[in-house]
């Protein structure tokens, strides 16, 4: 064995090293490029990402109004909010919330409040949208199923539910044009 | 051995055309098409004067369900393009608060919008002949050239459903207008294989035999028994492409037969693209192991 890993009467020793060297870094990157798509794969498949953002026109929300679009098989509900709804939910003290965060932190334009209509205590979806639904003592939503109380900023005031309703990522692509996702 | 592989191969092709003029299927003669070949790339140009044809002419009764409106940007379209197009067609979305479906314009990540509910509105529209749809026709249609040997030298050059393409395209351009125009074909058809010793002894006996178009068919020169549903779908200037082509009958077979291959096979361009960077690298990793074999036995093999 010895005669063959090292060369017998010690010449060129170098030249057969990178030989060796060059074939086992070239096998590596093969061996990388074959592994990246495996892992690629992984990635959420091209289809489910062209569902993972909803582009909603606002255009024909009046004021006071809301509407429900869905999100990823969430529904995502959208207030035009008007300037009564916008008070109230700023004159709010902190420390009067259970979770406490402020208006500002959850809206990127006054008027316009986006949020994931999901209960945060068990999963139902809130009732506030429709005209004639009850809006709970905050003027909001409120959760039919175990009667939790959110306010006109979505946040929580009474009732079993732990936390604010979520604020789903989002952008306005333009005046009237918003991508949520 | 080498000698009787290509005799073997010789024999086989020679046989194999034979059966192929005797047979009843008629291979449709071979196009030129730029996705062929070991470096073929889709004609995004015919492509997309395809889509337009698909879009005014062909999507009136056949699907494409299984492209999204998205898929178009493979075809150079911008996000905007795509989007204004999609805008164009109503899907059923649902259910609502309500419980009821309800339309909505569609979206890119939505597939085609097909012109039936289901394949049974579609057959009664038409006179009880299902349009397939178009998604994956080119792949469905591609039934080879005739041989399996020519088949596989076909493959070998990149060719693999090409034969689906050229089959569209004679079909678009292979109807006749009337029966009479239509047995003077088959006559013609059939003058050439008993001159060439390709009609079977029952042929011969029975004689030619006039075909007669079945009501509310139309006969077509490739299609399987000649007897086709679809009405003659294209002619010359039948669209008006936004590119200033010369829409002949011809034309428009080619960038429709262009797009659907593209449809069936987005990933073609990929494909190829990929297979040579593998063959080079290891091709460049055989020359590394060869010279590394011979190295290390070097001073064993004197």
């Amino acid at each position: 064995m010895a005669d063959v890993s090292q060369p017998a009467n010690g010449e060129e020793p170098n030249r057969r090293d990178f030989l060796n060297i060059a074939v086992g870094a070239t096998g590596a990157v093969g061996g990388a490029f074959f592994a990246w798509p495996l892992i690629d794969s992984m990635n959420p498949a091209a289809d489910t990402l062209a569902l993972a953002s909803t582009e909603v026109d606002l255009s024909a929300v009046e004021e006071g109004q809301s509407i429900v679009v869905k999100w990823r098989g969430k529904p995502v509900f959208i207030r035009h909010r008007t300037a009564e709804e916008i008070e109230a939910a700023q004159a709010v003290n902190l420390d009067d919330l259970v979770d406490p965060q402020t208006d500002g932190d959850r809206v990127q334009k006054d008027e316009w409040l986006i949020m994931v209509g999901v209960c945060t205590h068990l999963g139902c979806i809130p009732l506030g949208n429709k005209d004639g639904e009850p809006k709970g003592d905050f003027g909001g939503w409120f959760c039919p199923c175990h009667g939790s109380h959110y306010d006109t900023s979505g946040r929580i005031r009474k009732g079993p539910a732990p936390k604010n309703l979520g604020v789903p990522e989002y952008a306005f692509i333009d005046e009237s044009v918003v991508k949520i996702g | 051995m080498r000698k009787s592989v290509f005799a073997l191969a010789a024999a086989l092709m020679m046989g194999a055309t034979g059966a192929q003029a005797a047979g009843d299927k008629i291979v449709p003669a071979e196009q030129e098409w730029s996705w062929t070949g070991y470096f073929g790339k889709f004609d995004k140009a015919s492509a997309q004067r395809g889509l337009q044809v698909y879009q005014e002419v062909c999507s009136t009764c056949h699907g494409l369900k299984r492209v999204a409106y998205r898929n178009l940007m493979d075809l150079g379209y911008t996000e905007d393009q795509v989007k204004a197009f999609a805008a164009e067609y109503e899907v059923m979305d649902g259910p609502d608060d309500e419980g009821e479906m309800f339309f909505r314009a569609a979206i890119p990540a939505d597939k085609f919008v097909s012109p039936f509910a289901n394949d049974n509105a579609a057959r009664a529209s038409n006179g009880g002949a299902l349009p397939p749809d178009l998604s994956l026709i080119v792949k469905a249609r591609a039934t080879g050239y005739g041989s399996i040997p020519l088949n596989f030298a076909k493959w070998m050059q990149g060719n693999g459903t090409a034969s689906g393409a050229d089959y569209i395209y004679a079909l678009l351009t292979g109807y006749e207008e009337d029966d009479e125009t239509a047995n003077a074909w088959l006559k013609e058809r059939w003058d050439h294989a008993e001159e060439t010793g390709h009609l079977t002894k029952h042929q011969l006996e029975e004689g030619f035999k006039e075909h007669v178009t079945a009501e509310g068919k139309y006969f077509n020169r490739y299609f399987p028994g000649h007897n086709i549903g679809m009405a003659p779908p294209i002619d010359d200037d039948y669209v008006e492409y936004e590119d200033g082509t010369e829409a002949t009958k011809e034309q428009i077979a080619r960038d429709i037969a262009t797009f659907l291959a593209w449809a069936s096979e987005p990933e073609l361009e990929q494909r190829k693209e990929m297979g040579w960077k593998v063959i080079l690298f290891l091709v460049f990793l055989l020359g590394l192991t060869i010279a590394a074999k011979r190295r290390l036995w070097k001073n064993v093999k004197k």
